[in-house]
């Protein structure tokens, strides 16, 4: 009756660009297009909305505020916990993955009749 | 940055219920203008569709307060008001099928059960509406078109007069009435509310669905929906026992149905004798399946979006 919940993609690289340490809005959304070579790009609104379900479920927590330029910079850190959600997540992507490149070499030497 | 951006995009973010806005407004703010491009005046596209979408969803969000209980209630409660608005589509779907093969009575109450579907969307709007005032509007609104709906039904000199039992027309009217009562008491989730307020949105999901098909108990009586309405207890079961959440939605989706059919058996009507043959017929019995899938599909779609982190 349990529903695994897996994390969604923008969630998941929310969440890794802060394994390296707190970071604010701005910065994350900078990091996140950084660790995915560029193919995620999130919407401050997407953001923030992860943001806000994320210190909802534990996973992440306002770290301190900054004032640059009279505009508020607030830092998130990732808590222990989300780290370790985030580890099980990669775990299983792992694991999901295993399941085909297991496979792919005998695949491939079939195909190619050796 | 211009002065313009700034001020547009604050405007922008108005479409977030208050709380979320004094959390996260004025970063939200810093990081919009921090990424826009030099000389951009108007907010971009991408950025709008995400804050409209986003505050959307945080203000259905917020409806529900218990955080445990708010998943459940939240994803069951949006699928059964899609479920309802399937079946009530369906239905219109149905007579119109009817109507065109001649085969069924007199058809008296397509325009009523037309209207019940604007009922039912204005309920819907109600529900998820943050601010007091407009529910107000809305629960006006959903009071006054249930009320005048039914009185249109049994006054004999309407176009909408269509001989029937109490009974089985007091059940639209008990659900149209209930709504808008438990919309009106319906809290917004301040922390100690939350277990009244869900046992009211338990309340809603119920009379809303009941608003939607319980208007048009004469469709369960014939050859057609009996079947389908069986197929749909059985797909109901099945959904209910992949997931306790889909099981609220289930329940909310067929509570009206049942009671109907209750009314049914406790008061038979005579009057009804409905049946269509051939491609028509096929039609007439897959369309409401047409229906309710599509908007099952689409409420899981957005279920799955509510739930997953």
């Amino acid at each position: 009756m349990v529903l695994v919940v897996r994390l969604q993609r923008p969630t998941y690289f929310v969440l890794a660009s802060l394994m390296d340490g707190p970071l604010h809005g701005y910065g994350i959304l900078g990091r996140v297009e950084e660790l995915s070579g560029g193919s995620l790009r999130l919407a401050v609104g997407t953001l923030y909305g992860a943001l806000d379900r994320l210190s909802e479920a534990g996973f992440v927590e306002p770290d301190r505020v900054e004032q640059v330029e009279g505009r508020t910079r607030r830092y998130y850190r990732l808590t222990e916990e989300g780290r370790r959600r985030l580890g099980a997540e990669a775990v299983a992507m792992a694991e999901a993955a295993r399941v085909v490149t297991d496979r792919l070499p005998r695949d491939l030497a079939l195909e190619t009749g050796q | 940055v211009t002065a313009q951006l700034e001020r547009r995009y604050g405007r922008l973010l108005g479409v977030y219920p208050p709380a979320f806005r004094d959390r996260y407004g004025p970063e939200m703010l810093a990081a919009l203008l921090h990424t826009a491009d030099v000389g951009r005046k108007w907010p971009s596209a991408r950025e709008t569709a995400a804050i409209l979408g986003g505050g959307i969803r945080q203000r259905a969000l917020q409806q529900v307060g218990d955080p445990s209980a708010r998943g459940a209630l939240r994803s069951g409660l949006l699928l059964g008001a899609f479920l309802g608005l399937g079946v009530q589509m369906a239905m219109c779907l149905q007579r119109w099928n009817h109507d065109w093969t001649a085969q069924v009575a007199p058809i008296t109450d397509e325009p009523q059960s037309q209207l019940m579907v604007w009922v039912w969307a204005t309920a819907l709007i109600a529900a998820v509406t943050q601010t007091q005032s407009a529910r107000r509007v809305a629960v006006a609104a959903t009071s006054v078109l249930a009320v005048g709906t039914w009185l249109y039904t049994v006054w004999p000199k309407s176009t909408l007069y269509y001989p029937s039992n109490w009974a089985v027309e007091i059940i639209p009217l008990a659900t149209g009435l209930l709504l808008p009562a438990a919309l009106l008491s319906w809290q917004r989730d301040d922390i100690g509310e939350h277990r009244r307020s869900s046992l009211l949105v338990a309340l809603a999901g119920p009379a809303m669905v009941g608003l939607a098909i319980g208007i048009t108990p004469e469709s369960l009586t014939d050859a057609i929906a009996l079947p389908a309405y069986f197929l749909l207890v059985g797909v109901a079961v099945l959904l209910a026992v992949a997931d306790p959440r889909l099981a609220v939605a289930t329940a909310v989706a067929i509570l009206p149905l049942a009671l109907v059919q209750v009314g049914h058996a406790v008061f038979p009507r005579q009057d009804i004798d409905v049946g269509a043959a051939g491609l028509a017929g096929f039609i007439a019995f897959v369309s409401p399946f047409a229906l309710v899938g599509a908007f099952s599909w689409l409420g899981l779609r957005l279920w799955s979006k509510a739930t997953t982190t």
